[in-house]
């Protein structure tokens, strides 16, 4: 049984399909000379060979249809995220492997079609491009085709990021093509108009579009004289506007929870770290989600034994530090996401069906919730009945920590609010979440009022 | 001004050719402004090769290494594809 996947529609060069669980690319007729040279200038071969470009090898599996010519299979992602989950730094990679990509292809007299950030995943804890159709021979005298695309989907997000907001990551939810660079250029503060690189590329972009709109150009006329230089000099001139982009990680609610804010002393932060690992240890899995993951200090123990594991926090100070970190420790199996628990990422795009949401990319075998409950329960009044019913349906076993309101954090919460909250005990957490799950495992933690959970849905 | 502005389109005109198989809109406005910044951009990438060129030149000279060699930077470089 194949069934084509819903994601990839856009380019007619070719598209996703599935076949008994397989991932395959159909590549169509319409692009088999691109295809064919991609493979004989050696492109494919070194962008593979330098870890650039996902790897594919050519199968005797039958097309779809009959537009087909060949078809590939790419070697499938464990895990896809998307922009708007992404780190500052991650999406900054992901800019820079696009143009150096480019670069790279330019120099064998091929260039990207498009510069789309959905082109991009992590992958073995490093930035891949994934799509091996996006290569194309320009035409002569011809500018970038994508430059618009890789304004709006890399250098605006980045820039509003680094001068604006950091949040500005998730105007991509309600921009599935990018942002717009004339709601980019009117984000931006005024000072970045005497910045030569944002100037050019946002502020001017985006008059030039408006300006430009309506207007017809003709496309049969060809022979232009937009020099290779001149390609040449705008990749470069992204790449500089990019690599100037910087944002450091400080000053959020949550960035130094670990160094400052906690509620653990040493030891008991060591015994959790022991007793997490205790029941670890229990489990057999591949896959991990650890929700409310800060800085990733139990992801990395979840990591040891998974394939992978998404560390989602809702801070992007913390998913930056989390990404930072494992990009320099070499980690290969940690994807640092961005998540707001309370509203998780819709599925967005066409159908409601090319971008997943949160939930489809579940479940995992192994779910982490350690101080999270009270913020679920008490901030967002969560009753622990849904909070028990949601975690079941994206996990098979759950290591959750529950936390009373005896417990200062929770003090916290209920400091300037009416504790409404008369069903928020052990108890009653224990008698709710045993509608859902059987309980393997139960330790306190000592010197703290907090319980460890290990339990498998029922 | 206006009569600048129909220069520029018509030279575009004269030098867009539509890509057999490109499916995706680069935008009138896009392609424009690339045209206009080719000319700067690209003196100041030239500017910055040959720079760049003299950086290396000089370093060879009196055997001194050059910064970010074997880098992933190195890639950023111009003139190196």
């Amino acid at each position: 049984m194949s069934k084509k996947l819903d994601c990839s529609f856009r380019d007619p060069s070719g598209f996703l399909f599935r076949k008994d669980a397989i991932l395959y690319r159909q590549i169509n007729h319409s692009y088999k000379e691109n295809y064919d040279y991609a493979k004989s200038s050696g492109l494919y071969d070194e962008l593979i060979e330098l870890g650039l470009l996902i790897p594919h090898e050519e199968v005797a599996v039958d097309c779809l249809d009959s537009d087909g010519f060949i078809v590939i299979k790419p070697v499938e992602l464990p895990f896809i995220s998307y922009p708007y989950e992404w780190s500052f730094s991650q999406l900054k990679e992901a800019a820079l492997l696009t143009l150096n990509i480019q670069q790279k292809a330019l120099s064998m007299g091929l260039s990207l079609k498009d510069a789309s950030s959905y082109n991009v995943q992590l992958y073995k804890g490093k930035p891949i491009f994934i799509d091996t159709l996006s290569f194309e021979k320009p035409s002569p005298g011809q500018p970038w085709v994508a430059y618009r695309q890789f304004c709006q989907h890399f250098l605006a997000p980045l820039a509003l990021m680094a001068k604006t907001d950091i949040s500005l990551n998730q105007l991509f939810k309600t921009n599935i093509d990018g942002i717009p660079l004339q709601l980019a250029s009117k984000l931006l503060p005024l000072t970045t108009r005497l910045n030569f690189s944002l100037a050019i590329h946002i502020h001017l972009h985006a008059r030039t579009q408006s300006k430009n709109a309506s207007k017809e150009i003709d496309e049969n006329q060809l022979k232009g004289s937009f020099s290779i230089t001149s390609f040449h000099a705008i990749i470069d001139s992204l790449k500089m506007a990019v690599l100037k982009l910087k944002w450091e990680p400080v000053g959020t609610e949550w960035h130094d929870y670990y160094d400052s804010n906690n509620n653990y002393t040493e030891a008991s932060m060591s015994l959790k770290k022991d007793i997490v690992n205790e029941f670890l240890d229990m489990l057999s899995f591949r896959s991990a989600w650890d929700l409310g993951a800060n800085n990733g200090t139990f992801s990395r123990l979840v990591a040891k034994n998974s394939d992978y594991v998404c560390a989602w926090d809702i801070d992007p100070a913390c998913v930056e530090q989390n990404y930072r970190t494992i990009t320099d420790s070499k980690t290969t199996n940690i994807y640092p996401l961005l998540l707001d628990l309370t509203n998780p990422v819709p599925a967005i795009g066409w159908n409601n069906k090319e971008r997943f949401s949160f939930k489809e990319r579940g479940p995992v075998d192994v779910t982490l919730a350690l101080g999270l409950i009270h913020h679920l329960a008490i901030s967002n009044n969560l009753s622990l009945d849904m909070i028990a019913q949601f975690l079941s349906e994206i996990t098979f076993t759950l290591i959750i920590e529950f936390v009373p309101k005896s417990d200062s954090q929770v003090k916290k919460l209920l400091r300037n609010r009416n504790d409404i909250f008369n069903n928020y005990d052990i108890k009653n957490f224990e008698l709710v979440f045993s509608q859902y799950f059987k309980t393997l495992g139960k330790r306190p933690i000592d010197n703290t009022d907090r319980t460890l959970y290990l339990m498998q849905v029922s | 001004m206006k009569f600048v502005r129909l220069l520029t389109i018509l030279f575009v005109s004269l030098c867009y050719s539509q890509s057999a198989i490109a499916y995706l809109d680069p935008g009138t406005g896009s392609l424009l402004l690339q045209m206009l910044i080719a000319g700067i951009i690209g003196a100041m990438y030239t500017i910055k090769l040959y720079w760049y060129r003299l950086k290396i030149f000089v370093a060879q000279i009196f055997g001194i290494e050059t910064e970010s060699e074997n880098t992933q930077d190195d890639d950023n470089l111009p003139g190196q594809d």
